[in-house]
């Protein structure tokens, strides 16, 4: 069995390579950060190949623009599925925004802060983006990691906040805390007393007797 | 005597529980509606599977006269399966509110939806009251490119091919990994719808969308989509409703995925060489089991707590306790498995958890299994009960999808000490001096008579000289 999968698994990266010759790609990708103060707009190319080393750094006012050129076979062509997915890494959570694609495959998306879902917009990990082309036929879709967004937040304004949904499960154990027990004073002490107390009796007696004789 | 009547009334009570919960689980009359009785040939595998396993079916067309879930304000039918069918609405029978009355009549429903056909308007509310949103113009159609089926949909890519889903959370059991199955086979969802669902914690999808499809609406001409419904993980194929009354509400995404077709097919992967068999029938038997109460019921059998002390007496469930007395409190449980109980397990990760509460939990404790028997599992804790006097209850509240709700509350009064349950006095180090204080004032005041009264008068012309 091994011994025929073996024998299969070059057959397969040869039916795979000839497949390849009708798939998707992209060309031309640039990302660049709309920013709405001075700073300006910075533009980054990143290619199938090749994704973003750096992650591109956004605040809450601004967005992100990416371009692209969609291929299928090396032609511009318009795919039916043209998505950049963002991805949470730590949950795991996507959020999907589908380019505007023209006949000729160019393809543009808008993303502003504002547009993310909040579960993504309070993550402290970077959002990992991918490119995603696909299409009805047999051409091969493509689903490649292109670059990845960290979010900064603004000082001034309150950080976004997210409530998880209740979802059942096991709760927190609870351990009533008594109150303390009563506590005696040392015994020694106690004792003392007592033995003030009593010492008063002899006194008493002794009070009386003398008063009595004089 | 009085023993054995006790014993006698605690059997035919537990009898007695035992033929309701097997009613209220079982109920085997099912509705089936298609939109012409002839389609059932379509499904006869699964309809079988269900005949099988001893539900009395019953098939009706919306259009029929004589469709009507309730009789005289009973339900007539305890599960319903709903099949695709055109027309618009549903008619008079099968009204949104018709609907929500059968699932608070604690009626199970499981309803398939196509990407072929819209869906009936009256579904689609019905579905929204749930929280379960289907896409705008009430069709729409799941799509992959990058897990189809390149045997039947080389062209469409509208046959998803999925692995059995595992547990939705780790501390969850899993009911649809399909046990018994070869691990090679794969769900196809072939022509399918997908939800969306709220935020509530009474939904659950129990088959979810691999990452890269979406949903459009066939009907739409252009090229690219413009409004995306959903994709990926958000779509959910297959949702699972829990009332809070245990009523369950399944949404099947594909009708045909339950069809003979699907059943057993031979599918092909993309870019994978051999083809592998499609595991529908596990599955579809798995969704129909659980949504028609075959799987996933828990029964309480009996409850009981008790004076946990040496010395004291240990009747069962007495309605008062004093403060700080040690407690055993135990509770058995059985879990319904296709045709018989069997002793009910927590899911690994997963705690049943007694509450000993007034208003808010004084103790949240872990149940722990003490004894299996054949059929039932007994979960017992001791503990201290609080320094806190008052009404309290005894609570578990065990809820989690897939199983029906578990609401136990006994009451019980908890008092304070008695005045003869404090230690004595002269126990207490602290009271020795003012026990002193008491010896010495008696001493005294005895003292003083006895001196009052020896006190001999002095001789005559003394006291006379005195007076």
């Amino acid at each position: 069995m091994r011994f025929l999968r073996s024998f299969l698994a070059p057959l397969l990266l040869a039916a795979r390579a000839a497949q390849a010759a009708s798939s998707w790609s992209f060309d031309d990708a640039t990302v660049q950060v709309n920013a709405k103060k001075s700073s300006g707009s910075t533009k980054e190319k990143f290619s199938e190949t090749k994704p973003l080393a750096q992650p591109i750094e956004i605040s809450d006012k601004d967005g992100i623009k990416v371009l692209l050129v969609a291929k299928d076979g090396g032609k511009g062509k318009r795919p039916h599925q043209a998505f950049v997915v963002l991805q949470d890494e730590v949950s795991g959570l996507e959020a999907p925004f589908p380019m505007t694609v023209k006949e000729n495959g160019k393809a543009v998306v808008d993303i502003k802060y504002a547009d993310l879902p909040i579960q993504l917009a309070t993550s402290t990990a970077p959002l990992k983006a991918s490119v995603v082309l696909a299409s009805f036929g047999s051409s091969q879709g493509i689903n490649k990691p292109a670059f990845s967004v960290t979010l900064k937040n603004d000082p001034n304004t309150a950080p976004p906040t997210y409530e998880k949904p209740l979802r059942y499960g096991k709760r927190e154990a609870i351990n009533h805390i008594f109150r303390d027990d009563p506590k005696n004073p040392p015994k020694v002490i106690s004792a003392f007393f007592v033995l003030a107390v009593l010492s008063t009796v002899p006194a008493l007696f002794i009070g009386t007797y003398e008063l009595y004789i004089s | 005597m009085a023993n054995l009547r006790s014993l006698l009334s605690f059997l035919l009570l537990a009898l007695v529980g035992a033929v309701q919960a097997i009613s209220a689980n079982g109920g085997n009359r099912l509705l089936v509606i298609l939109e012409d009785i002839a389609d059932k040939d379509g499904y006869t595998k699964f309809l079988g599977d269900l005949e099988g396993r001893g539900f009395d079916i019953v098939y009706e067309t919306p259009k029929s006269e004589s469709l009507s879930l309730f009789h005289l304000g009973e339900r007539s039918y305890d599960h319903v399966l709903l099949f695709p069918t055109k027309a618009k609405g549903l008619g008079p029978n099968l009204t949104p509110s018709v609907i929500l009355q059968f699932i608070n009549a604690d009626g199970n429903i499981l309803l398939a939806l196509s990407g072929s056909t819209p869906v009936p308007s009256s579904l689609v509310s019905a579905l929204l009251e749930l929280d379960i949103h289907l896409p705008a113009d009430r069709q729409g159609l799941v799509v992959d490119h990058f897990n189809y089926d390149t045997t039947s949909a080389s062209e469409k890519h509208d046959v998803l091919l999925l692995p059995t889903p595992g547990p939705l959370r780790p501390d969850y059991k899993d009911f649809f990994a399909l046990s018994g199955s070869d691990e090679s086979g794969v769900i196809a969802f072939p022509n399918g719808l997908g939800q969306t669902l709220g935020q509530g914690a009474l939904l659950s999808p129990i088959l979810r969308a691999p990452s890269t499809s979406y949903s459009y609406n066939p009907k739409d001409e252009s090229e690219a989509i413009e409004d995306l419904f959903a994709t990926g993980s958000q779509l959910s194929l297959v949702s699972a409703l829990q009332a809070r009354n245990s009523a369950r509400v399944t949404v099947v995404g594909s009708a045909d995925m339950l069809s003979d077709k699907w059943f057993d097919a031979s599918v092909k992967k993309v870019g994978e060489k051999s083809s592998v068999k499609t595991l529908n029938r596990e599955f579809a038997k798995a969704v129909a089991g659980w949504t028609f109460g075959e799987i996933g019921v828990l029964r309480v059998n009996w409850i009981e707590h008790h004076l946990n002390e040496a010395g004291q007496s240990n009747a069962s469930n007495p309605k008062i306790y004093r403060i700080k007395n040690d407690v055993t409190y135990s509770i058995s449980l059985s879990e319904y498995s296709w045709d018989k109980y069997i002793p009910f397990t927590v899911p690994e990760n997963d705690e049943l958890q007694l509450e000993f509460s007034m208003l808010s939990p004084f103790h949240r404790l872990k149940l722990n299994p003490i004894i299996s028997s054949e059929d039932s599992t007994t979960y017992s804790v001791s503990f201290k009960l609080p320094d806190q006097h008052g009404i309290f209850n005894f609570l578990v509240n065990y809820k989690r999808p897939f199983f029906n709700n578990v609401f136990e509350k006994n009451t019980v009064s908890v008092r304070h000490f008695a005045h003869d349950e404090w230690p004595r006095s002269f126990v207490i180090s602290g009271a020795w001096p003012w026990i002193a204080g008491i010896a010495a004032t008696v001493t005294g005041w005895l003292g003083f008579c006895a001196l009052w009264l020896y006190s001999a008068p002095p001789a005559t012309g003394e006291s006379k000289k005195k007076q």
